[in-house]
């Protein structure tokens, strides 16, 4: 019994260590040349070259961003994460400009307003 | 059983209350389940017996709630002729992620037509309360859009006879396509089912058991509504089980298409 917790919490370490936090999710998806121009536990600036208005991403349900980071869960399945991009960027930037920000791989899992 | 009934009733109540207060159902499920079982290990000894299971489960969630009516026939094939056993219970659970990797889930099942024979080794009520943490990685291994989804999972559950198992769980999940593999083992029970007595309450529902459960799932989503979700499970008995081959399918209806922890 004591070998199947001690093989319990080292998987639960184990998946902690892979689970990279979302920002570094995102940071590997950036086009060359974007910039992090701010970066906290609840927030992530980016900024790409020749594009004046930058990229407010953001895990906080109340905040006013342009990419919401979020959990769902349907039951039956476990929770995942989602990118959603909201109307605020919708109207602050077309969704070609999106493209120099992020890679097209992102922008495939990034749902749409 | 009294903990059972008394969260049985909690969850009843709670259930009422929702829908008092019209908060509207996330989703609606419906799953049949077939087993069959050929080899049973029994105190070192293999024996060859016949036993099937229809399993008809219909289940309604309310956010983390779910409410079941759960339907049971067994039986022993042609080749033994026996009298069916049936029952139908109900079941009550509840589960919702509590962190950004952890989920956790409690069930109840409480038979409402007893009529299956309790010294049968297909005896229904098994699993009377089931409690269970799952760990996640939510944005998965490997690429954004390819990501493979890993879980570890620990519970434990115990049936009315106070027979209390243990289980640990990892599994792997992949664009719908999902395997995992889960031991179990009991912590206590009779230890010898062979030499059975008319004291030993609870029959084969209160024998000491260990098995591994390895399965195998696909989720076809039918939009964002709609899911239909196919299974196929077999058991690896280790001690006083059997190598149960269950084939499950399931529908699930969702009203609201994803919830928000």
């Amino acid at each position: 019994m004591k070998r199947a917790w001690a093989t319990f919490v080292c998987g639960v370490s184990l998946l902690t260590t892979f689970d990279a936090f979302a920002w570094e999710r995102v940071k590997a998806e950036l086009r060359p040349g974007v910039r992090v121009v701010r970066e906290t536990e609840e927030t992530l600036i980016v900024q790409a070259p020749e594009v004046e208005r930058v990229i407010v991403l953001s895990r906080s349900r109340d905040a006013d961003c342009d990419i919401r980071v979020d959990l769902r869960w349907r039951r039956g399945g476990t929770p995942y994460r989602v990118w959603e991009a909201t109307p605020t960027l919708k109207r602050a930037l077309p969704l070609p400009i999106w493209g120099r920000f992020f890679s097209v791989r992102f922008l495939k899992v990034l749902r749409r307003p | 059983m009294r903990l059972v009934t008394s969260m049985a009733w909690a969850s009843c109540v709670t259930f009422v209350m929702s829908v008092a207060n019209a908060s509207p159902l996330t989703d609606f499920s419906a799953e049949y389940a077939f087993m069959r079982i050929d080899r049973v290990r029994v105190a070192d000894e293999t024996r060859t017996p016949k036993f099937y299971r229809h399993t008809l489960t219909l289940q309604a969630g309310i956010d983390g709630f779910t409410f079941g009516l759960i339907g049971v026939r067994t039986d022993r094939g042609a080749e033994t002729p026996a009298e069916p056993e049936s029952g139908l219970m109900l079941s009550l659970g509840y589960s919702a992620p509590i962190s950004d990797w952890l989920l956790w889930e409690a069930r109840a099942r409480v038979p409402l037509t007893p009529h299956t024979n309790e010294r049968s080794p297909l005896y229904a009520a098994d699993a009377d309360l089931l409690g269970k943490v799952v760990a996640f990685a939510p944005d998965g291994w490997g690429p954004l859009n390819l990501a493979v989804s890993p879980s570890l999972s620990a519970g434990a559950m115990v049936n009315r006879f106070g027979r209390l198992q243990l289980f640990f769980g990892a599994g792997l999940w992949w664009k719908g396509l999902g395997v995992y593999a889960t031991g179990l083992t009991s912590l206590r029970g009779i230890e010898n089912p062979l030499a059975l007595g008319p004291e030993d309450v609870g029959g084969w529902a209160a024998v000491e058991n260990r098995l591994v459960t390895l399965s195998v799932s696909y989720d076809l989503d039918l939009g964002m509504q709609h899911r239909l979700r196919f299974e196929a499970r077999k058991n690896i008995p280790l001690s006083n089980a059997g190598n149960d081959t269950v084939g499950v399918l399931t529908y699930r209806f969702f009203f609201d298409a994803e919830i928000a922890p």
